[in-house]
């Protein structure tokens, strides 16, 4: 082993510019090489050690006074997490020894009562503010008053008219459509309105998601699909399944967890988001934020400025960062901040992006996480990604019909896309061939020619306008339906693989459980426009490298395949893939349409 | 009988008995030790300080559970070293076969590791130690590539030289401090 060598490739890894051969090579030696292993290891390690040379020392005080901070500000959103999600609760199973079970049932008393005891003193806090808002409003009221009694005495006589009728008159009913998520004694007022929603519930199913729906100063959790609301202020702000939050007042809200997504007008300037972790403030701007379950708070802006603001905690001394148009930034639950990498797709901005296909909560779309997405809209139709090299295609390509590739038996992490684990080319050259990062592998593949056309692609499409091919724009087509535009399809022509992090979308989805893949698949009806013949395909889908469905030596002419597969909560990756059927992979056009993960929102208790 | 004195064992039985806040004192007996130890397998100073933090919080958490007649340390730093390989594994790099590699060595620590004693914030002591004797031109080329992460070619730039000949340096400044370290913790066995 040349240490000069492995000290070289040490370094480029740590760049980031070890070349494909070289990374290739680095690892065949650490692999092949115990001993590079170690080596490459221990001097990982101390490479590290040497970047905390001069850290800013945390003393046991900061280290301890942020610590609970933290169980604090946990302790007090935990009701809401009790709603949000039954299962963080941790109820002894019937199993437990009685006295275990007996210690678990008397913590969680304590921590009930200490929760209690919290809302009441925020009672008591929200009654005091009520008492002081009514006040000044009262008082502004006397001001507007004697501004009128000044006009003259025709107005004073009109506002005596007006007084006696208001005394008069039978007071009205509240309006039916106002929602009350408090128990609360005080009604709070209605601080904003539904404007448009997508297959939306709120916790209770009792509360409407219609549009026009008032709603008050008060905690709500929404399970699943959008709803966009307008602040009374000026402020629009979707929120994205699932997602808690509580709107405070007129121009605030405060988001304990989940995504939204706010455009805010000149004149609603200010609008603030408050989240466990710190407060983003509004400069006149369109900004998405996620609040994570960690107490990490990220903003990512679209368009104009917003400023972050962490709290004064043991970690940080309450930093402050203005962040502008295609930028993004964390705020820790230490109070740190730091910059992010800008990612739009993350959040649904607009609900022209929502189609029917990906409804958070309910149903999340394969094709559009393939393009970018996030599986709810946000991906970009004819793009993916490329299986040589697992990058994602920068610009949108037609895929149908181009020239081939020939793949190898490699697996290719996809980094880019935190959803899709990797890509591969699948063939039994090798015996068996690598499936998922975790290193599950997979046998079963025929021999194949191991080319393919085009890459892995959200739709697709081909026209033609060169020599004697004239075709206008044809999309994919099963069973006469179209897809590529408004129905979603993953292009996959055969002989190409992708692997879905199942554990990636869970983690990004608290509380929600997967429950089943479901899609059709076929070879595109357009295939026809080309030729007459049939040429065979063999369909394939894996869940941890073991084969829960196939279907080989399917024609154009084949019955479209329905395919419906149970998950489990402990399935980690899902595997789709085609092979060329032995007869090459010329004219296999295949697709799998309509790929969704069906989820289920966990009930409340 | 003053905090300093009482063993993990008893500060365990008494927040299992309602005094929650005893807990503090195993937090501010091995915070810097439990970060020193993630230190050496994660970059990011904000990522060491959360994850140590959540380790913590997964202690105080499940504290009810644990036997207070086991040795604490090691339960808490595999804790610690659990809540550091999820971070790890979402934390995807270009390089993936090379980071399972190192990955799966770290898990391997965790499960050796975890019953010996670790001398990872004696090392650190060492290291800043021997660190504080190079001269102020290596004293820079550590603190320019290991802490603000520049890339070779960029110091390269700054120091005039070819990146092979940086990092060929590098290279020796690192085997100056190892053997440094090495020989420091010879004199000051843990």
């Amino acid at each position: 082993m040349d240490s000069k060598r492995l000290n070289q490739w040490l370094e480029a890894f740590r760049d980031g510019t070890l070349t494909e051969a070289e990374a290739e090579q680095l690892a065949r030696l650490l692999r092949e090489d115990e001993q590079a292993l170690a080596q490459f290891r221990e001097d990982l390690a101390f490479t590290n050690l040497l970047g905390h040379l001069t850290d800013d020392m945390i003393s046991d005080d900061d280290f301890s006074r942020a610590f609970w901070e933290r169980i604090q500000a946990e302790d007090s959103t935990q009701e809401f997490s009790r709603r949000f999600c039954e299962k963080r609760r941790q109820i002894p199973s019937p199993t437990e020894p009685a006295a275990e079970a007996e210690q678990w049932q008397s913590l969680a008393r304590a921590r009930e009562h200490e929760i209690e005891k919290r809302a009441q003193e925020a009672l008591e806090r929200f009654k005091a503010e009520e008492r002081e808002r009514a006040e000044a409003l009262a008082y502004k009221a006397y001001l507007s008053q004697r501004r009128r009694l000044l006009v003259g005495a025709g107005a004073l006589v009109m506002l005596f008219a007006i007084l006696l009728l208001a005394l008069l008159a039978p007071k009205p009913k509240p309006d039916e459509s106002t929602v009350v998520h408090s128990s609360v004694p005080i009604t709070p007022a209605p601080v904003a309105t539904i404007i448009r929603s997508v297959d939306a519930q709120w916790d209770r199913q009792a509360y409407s998601v219609s549009k026009g729906t008032r709603l008050t100063a008060s905690s709500m959790l929404l399970q699943k699909g959008f709803v966009e609301i307008a602040f009374d202020e000026g402020a629009e702000v979707i929120l994205q399944a699932p997602c808690a939050l509580r709107l405070n007042d007129a121009g605030s809200m405060y988001l304990t967890q989940g995504i939204i997504s706010a455009f805010v007008p000149e004149h609603a300037l200010g609008f603030k988001v408050e989240t466990a972790a710190g407060v983003i403030t509004d400069y006149g701007t369109e900004f998405g934020v996620v609040a994570h379950e960690n107490g990490e708070t990220e903003t990512h802006v679209y368009k104009g400025k917003v400023e972050l603001a962490s709290p004064r905690t043991a970690a940080s001394s309450g930093y402050t960062e203005m962040l502008t148009k295609g930028q993004a930034g964390a705020i820790a639950a230490t109070g740190a901040i730091k910059r992010k990498p800008f990612n739009l797709t993350r959040f649904v901005y607009s609900l022209k992006h929502a189609t029917r296909f990906g409804v958070p909560g309910k149903r999340l779309n394969l094709a559009d996480i393939v393009g970018g997405g996030n599986g709810f809209g946000t991906g970009t139709l004819e793009r993916g990604i490329n299986p040589l090299n697992g990058m994602p295609y920068t610009n949108k390509i037609q895929t149908l019909g181009l020239k081939s590739h020939q793949g190898t038996t490699r697996y290719w992490p996809v980094p880019e896309n935190p959803f899709v684990d990797g890509v591969f080319t699948p063939d039994n050259e090798n015996g068996e061939i690598q499936v998922s990062t975790e290193g599950h592998t997979f046998a079963g593949f025929p021999n194949t020619c191991r080319a393919f056309y085009g890459g892995i692609t959200n739709g697709s499409y081909h026209e033609s306008d060169t020599g004697n091919e004239r075709v206008p724009k044809t999309y994919l087509r099963l069973a006469g339906k179209d897809y590529g535009i408004e129905n979603p399809s993953i292009y996959l022509c055969s002989n190409q693989g992708i692997t879905f992090d199942l554990q990636a979308i869970r983690t990004a989805m608290p509380c929600v459980t997967i429950l089943r893949f479901t899609a059709l698949c076929g070879i595109t009806e357009s295939i026809r426009i080309y030729t007459q013949d049939e040429y065979r395909t063999d369909f394939w889908v894996l869940v941890d490298g073991r084969d829960v469905y196939m279907k080989q030596g399917v024609t154009v002419n084949s019955p479209v395949q329905s395919l419906d597969i149970e998950l489990q909560p402990t399935d980690r990756f899902l595997t789709l893939a085609t092979t060329d059927g032995g007869d090459r992979s010329s004219n296999d056009w295949a697709i799998f349409a309509e790929p969704v993960l069906e989820l289920a929102a966990e009930a409340g208790p | 009988m003053s905090e300093e004195s009482l063993t993990n064992s008893e500060v365990i039985k008494q927040v299992q008995q309602g005094s929650p806040h005893a807990f503090d004192i195993l937090v501010r007996r091995y915070q810097a030790r439990m970060r020193a130890t993630v230190a050496k397998y994660i970059a990011d100073h904000d990522d060491i300080f959360d994850i140590v933090q959540d380790g913590f919080l997964e202690a105080f958490r499940s504290i009810d559970t644990f036997d207070p007649d086991r040795d604490f340390v090691p339960w808490l730093r595999t804790i610690c070293h659990r809540r550091m390989i999820d971070f790890l594994r979402q934390k995807r790099t270009r390089y993936q076969a090379i980071q399972m590699l190192i990955d799966k060595g770290s898990q391997h620590d965790m499960v050796t590791k975890a019953q010996q004693h670790d001398n990872s914030l004696e090392q650190l002591q060492a290291l800043k130690h021997c660190f504080d004797q190079l001269n102020q031109r290596y004293q820079d080329l550590i603190h320019l590539r290991y802490r603000t992460n520049l890339a070779i070619k960029d110091i390269a730039i700054q120091f005039g030289q070819s990146a092979m000949s940086v990092s060929s340096l590098l290279y020796r400044v690192r085997t100056i401090l190892a053997r440094c370290v090495q020989s420091q913790m010879a004199q000051e066995p843990s």
